[in-house]
């Protein structure tokens, strides 16, 4: 299949080549038509925001010389989206978001696509997991707060969005595990419209803690209204300095919530070498640095090689941690 | 005549029970996973089938007290026509998603306006061509050029300048 | 109170800029158009602006966007009336009486009618985004799952008693729609349930496409029987686009009544126009002197959920503005786009850039006008539109509507997804089954599950949650009554 697929695009490429004499070599392979993102998620949400923050810099920046679409395709978280990615084999024109998520479903069983099935271009920036409870709650640190989920788990409703399974409820899971308390015992509820309504329900004291992203939590941290009891990142974070990581409390636990962008499989090495180059500059580019400080994400480039070695290792490590807390067998 | 024995509500009685023991059937089968929610996926699940269990049961209990049943008819003979082109028309939306990509959305979209076009302005051909190439036409260049979203250009794509 | 309307001019001065005049223009323009089209809502519109605003200063950028906003909650019911088609959830009431208006040759009245709903809507609704902002959020803290839940519960049962036929017939539709609302994975365990194999599935069915497929579609199947009868008769009458005095007397009350409902409804994440919209209207029939008039082109039953509509959305803005939270799907687009921009909207957005906070509610009060302007003008050409024959016009409904279903998800499965539901519908209305409880399940059933398990879960288990907060108990009451009153109502309609 991947080899027709390859052997049509480098057809294509050839009669394009004959079309447009003198433009140059094969070797420098060019997009010719719109570029189109897909964000495999409805308007709004982390990888629809990646998208067009791609878009804007490559726009901008004069990156691509083609115009550049966003493209939303939601459905099977990310599937459906990466489905259609897929069947773009060979075209080059087509870039899609992606996070750890494309590892999760794969292991949990829901989808059976897998990192393999695409050409990561490149792992762009990351996140950081934080727990986060009311100003006001009587826990300080993760020490405190998972003792009382010791004591009592049945008194602990712990907020996590959209779905389970995703690297929220790792990060919980894991921190439960770590703190010698029991991870089945532990209430989920589940906010499919995530911080809209975790926050909400943190804050009028229908649930005691949510497990989050943080830039997701900063303005109600500013305004004084949540407390954060840990961090996932290595070091701490400029913004919420005074929050100690995991790994200050003892918990040797580091978690990136990552994303990145892929392109379709089967693309030719003119096709593969443009995109790398232009991830390249992209990252450097004024406009994408100011994006990622206004959006409070961190740099996380990775360009093919080493993006796809993080992922074989994630994959691993992934796929250990859901056994230890119980979500695989 | 044997429809004329039945009734709407007994029709919809025994189409909600039937359905409502099928759903039922299957939501037995939902696998249960232990991690989070306690009540689980099943229990909401048992409930609606419940709700329309009972609904079909009432409904047959009142049409077999009711002393003056109306007959009711699907109208297969009667309404031939009309019934001949709902299905036409259903194949055809179906149709027109299927090879959606494969022609891309200019000429399956003639393809459907026309066709639909010719079940309801029937006989006028060229009228109906006419229309079908206008909404495909002016809906392509508001979306897919003006408003820039995503639509597939098909056999078409090598051909078309945009 | 100073401060208030110092601000307000503040705000005015930003708004009323040449250059934001002309987006509110151009944003209000292409939103009512957007909103027209069933399929693409208020979030994909604002969505395709987000390019055009990178150039922008943030005031700008936030005041054209809600200009789409509210342009698209305007344009959303222009199809209903017209063609009986949705343009999206929160308009699907007002297919109940507009179209029968429509179809009695007060199309033109209607869409007046529409028009100044929404206006007085999205009045009502800054003025209490003005003055209620903070004490309507620190209010809707305390709903948590088991208010939610008793509060659809109540929105469901209203529904069900005040619509037409039998109420069993409606608990039924009711049952259907929770059905459908239950197929495909999930959230809370991830277990895959109803899906019968097809992957397709697997994310549910959208509601959009059921509702173009029992809306839009099964209104052409209708048509059909009526084909080879009517072709030349130009029985749909067009009327002047314009509301009388008596006619604007009758509405006035149901509007008043409608927008704060909307408003306080649009505050809750997530739950919004589909619930505020469906609620004023049964508010409305119920409290009628004459509910039989309801559903055959009672013009108060279409001005009562515009109003409500419009007002929702600027409650849909307070999570927004004071927590820094998207309420809606559009306000999450709204948030992504001003993030690039570099402004965090929350908490600290009035203190911190007054001139954005304001300038967006004072733009609200310029959009609105604006878009009022745009719309009765608008109506004018739209229903010059009920003129072309129905054998042409028939023909173009089904492209749009298939069309509008391509852009929900691009998927192929949608297309048959709704010529099963165009049948399903045809069949409900043979077998005289409504579809208005089926289609607000549908919307609300995974909410309902989902607030239902929560709650349970919260609770450790035990129903005493339900009645032992008083705002749930309240809504549980108020669907008990609702019931009853249904019932009584029901049960004097068959002895006459």
């Amino acid at each position: 299949m991947n080899t027709k697929w390859i052997l049509l695009s480098g057809l294509a490429a050839s009669v394009m080549a004959f079309d447009y004499p003198g433009t140059a070599l094969a070797a420098d392979w060019k997009p010719t038509r719109p570029i189109e993102i897909v964000a495999p998620a409805g308007p709004g949400g982390g990888w629809d925001l990646l998208a067009r923050t791609v878009q804007q810099a490559l726009t901008q920046e004069k990156l691509v010389g083609q115009p550049v679409l966003v493209t939303n395709k939601p459905g099977g978280g990310g599937s459906a989206g990466w489905t259609y990615l897929k069947g773009k084999a060979g075209q080059g024109e087509f870039l899609a978001a992606n996070s750890p998520l494309i590892l999760q479903n794969n292991i949990l069983g829901s989808s059976q696509l897998t990192y393999k099935d695409f050409f990561m271009l490149a792992n762009l920036m990351t996140e950081w997991e934080v727990v986060a409870v009311k100003a006001d709650a009587p826990w300080k640190g993760g020490k405190d707060f998972f003792a009382e989920m010791k004591k009592d788990p049945t008194k602990m409703n712990i907020g996590v969005g959209p779905a389970l399974g995703n690297d929220d409820h790792i990060q919980f899971l894991t921190l439960t595990k770590a703190y010698g308390a029991d991870p089945k015992a532990v209430k989920f509820v589940v906010y499919p419209n995530t911080a809209a309504e975790q926050i909400p329900a943190l804050l009028g004291g229908h649930i005691q803690a949510i497990t989050i992203s943080m830039a997701e939590t900063l303005e109600q941290v500013k305004a004084g209204k949540v407390r954060l009891l840990g961090v996932s990142s290595a070091e701490r974070i400029p913004e919420i300095k005074d929050v100690a990581t995991w790994k200050e409390q003892g918990v040797d636990f580091v978690f990136p919530h990552w994303r990145g962008v892929m392109a379709a499989p089967g693309l030719s090495a003119e096709q593969q070498k443009f995109w790398s180059d232009t991830m390249d500059k992209m990252v450097k580019t004024e406009t994408w640095k100011k994006a990622l400080k206004n959006l409070n994400w961190e740099a996380f480039y990775q360009p093919t090689k080493e993006y796809t070695e993080f992922l074989a290792k994630q994959d691993i490590l992934m796929r250990e941690s859901l056994k230890e807390v119980g979500l695989i067998k | 005549m044997a429809e004329n024995r039945f009734t709407k509500d007994t029709i919809t009685g025994a189409l909600s029970i039937a359905l409502g023991a099928v759903y039922l059937a299957s939501a037995t089968t939902i696998p249960v996973t232990t991690a989070g929610d306690r009540v689980g996926p099943r229990a909401f699940p048992y409930l609606v089938a419940a709700l329309v269990i009972c609904c079909g049961l009432w409904l047959l209990l009142k049409e077999f007290l009711n002393k003056n049943p109306q007959p009711f008819s699907w109208g297969f003979r009667r309404d031939r026509a009309v019934w001949i082109r709902i299905i036409l028309t259903m194949a055809a939306g179906i149709c027109y998603g299927l090879v959606l990509d494969w022609l891309g959305y200019l000429i399956a979209t003639i393809l459907f306006v026309m066709f639909v076009s010719e079940l309801i302005n029937v006989g006028r051909h060229r009228q109906n061509l006419l229309i079908a190439v206008i909404f495909s036409a002016t809906t392509f260049i508001a979306f897919a050029l003006v408003l820039k979203l995503s639509l597939p250009r098909g056999i078409l794509g090598a051909v078309l300048p945009f | 109170m100073d401060d208030v309307f110092h601000n307000l001019l503040l705000g005015l001065s930003v708004s009323a800029s040449a250059t934001n005049l002309m987006w509110v223009f151009i944003g209000g323009l292409l939103g009512t158009i957007i909103g027209m089209l069933p399929g693409l809502g208020p979030a994909t519109g604002v969505a395709i602006l987000i390019p055009i605003t990178y150039g922008m200063n943030p005031a700008t950028a936030l005041i054209t966007m809600c200009a789409v906003y509210y342009g698209a909650m305007f344009g959303g019911s222009r199809a209903s009336i017209m063609i009986n088609t949705p343009g999206d959830a929160s308009a699907i009431v007002s297919c109940f009486d507009g179209y029968p208006m429509a179809k009695s040759g007060r199309a033109g009245t209607a869409l007046a009618t529409s028009a100044i709903a929404s206006f007085i809507g999205g009045i009502i609704g800054m003025a209490f985004l003005i003055f209620l902002t903070e004490p309507v959020a620190a209010a809707a803290l305390e709903f948590g799952p088991a208010e939610k839940f008793s509060l659809m519960l109540f929105a469901l049962t209203a529904t069900i008693t005040l619509s037409e036929g039998s109420i069993i017939k409606g608990f039924l539709a009711m049952g259907l729609g929770f059905m459908l609302a239950t197929i495909g994975i999930d959230g809370q365990s991830g277990a895959i349930r109803f899906t019968m194999g097809i992957i397709d599935l697997q994310d549910g069915i959208d509601f959009l496409v059921v509702m173009i497929g029992l809306y839009a579609v099964t209104e052409v199947f209708k048509n059909y029987k009526a084909i080879n009868v009517v072709f030349d008769v130009d029985h749909r009458m067009i009327g002047r686009v314009w509301m009388s005095g008596a006619e604007f007397k009758q509405t006035l009350l149901p509007m008043l009544r409608s927008s704060p409902l909307g408003f306080v409804v649009g505050v809750l994440p997530g739950a919004g126009g589909t619930i505020a919209t469906f609620l004023s209207y049964a508010v409305e029939k119920s409290i009628s002197k004459k509910p039989e008039r309801f559903g055959k082109g009672a013009i108060e039953g279409l001005a009562a959920p515009e109003a409500a509509n419009n007002a929702c959305s600027c409650g849909a803005l307070v999570p927004l503005l004071t927590l820094g939270i998207p309420g809606s799907g559009t306000t999450a687009v709204m948030l992504g786009a001003l993030m690039m921009l570099g402004v965090r909207p929350g908490p600290v957005l009035f203190q911190q850039h007054p001139e954005i906070a304001w300038g967006v509610i004072a733009s609200m009060l310029v959009g609105n006008v604006m878009l009022l302007l745009i719309n009765l003008p608008l109506a004018v050409p739209l229903v010059r539109l009920l003129k072309i024959p129905p054998r042409i016009m028939l023909p173009l409904i089904l492209g749009m509507g298939y069309m509008g279903t391509y852009f929900l998800n691009y998927s192929a499965f949608d297309f048959t997804l709704v010529s099963l539901f165009a049948l399903a519908g045809y069949i409900m209305s043979m077998l005289s089954i409504p579809v208005p409880p089926l289609v607000l399940a549908l919307i609300l059933g995974g909410m309902t599950e989902q607030a239902y398990r929560n709650a349970l879960t919260i609770s450790n288990g035990t129903l005493a949650i339900f009645y032992e907060k008083p705002i749930s108990l309240a809504f549980l009451i108020l669907a008990a009554v609702s019931l009853a009153y249904g019932l009584l109502r029901h049960r004097k309609l068959t002895q006459k």
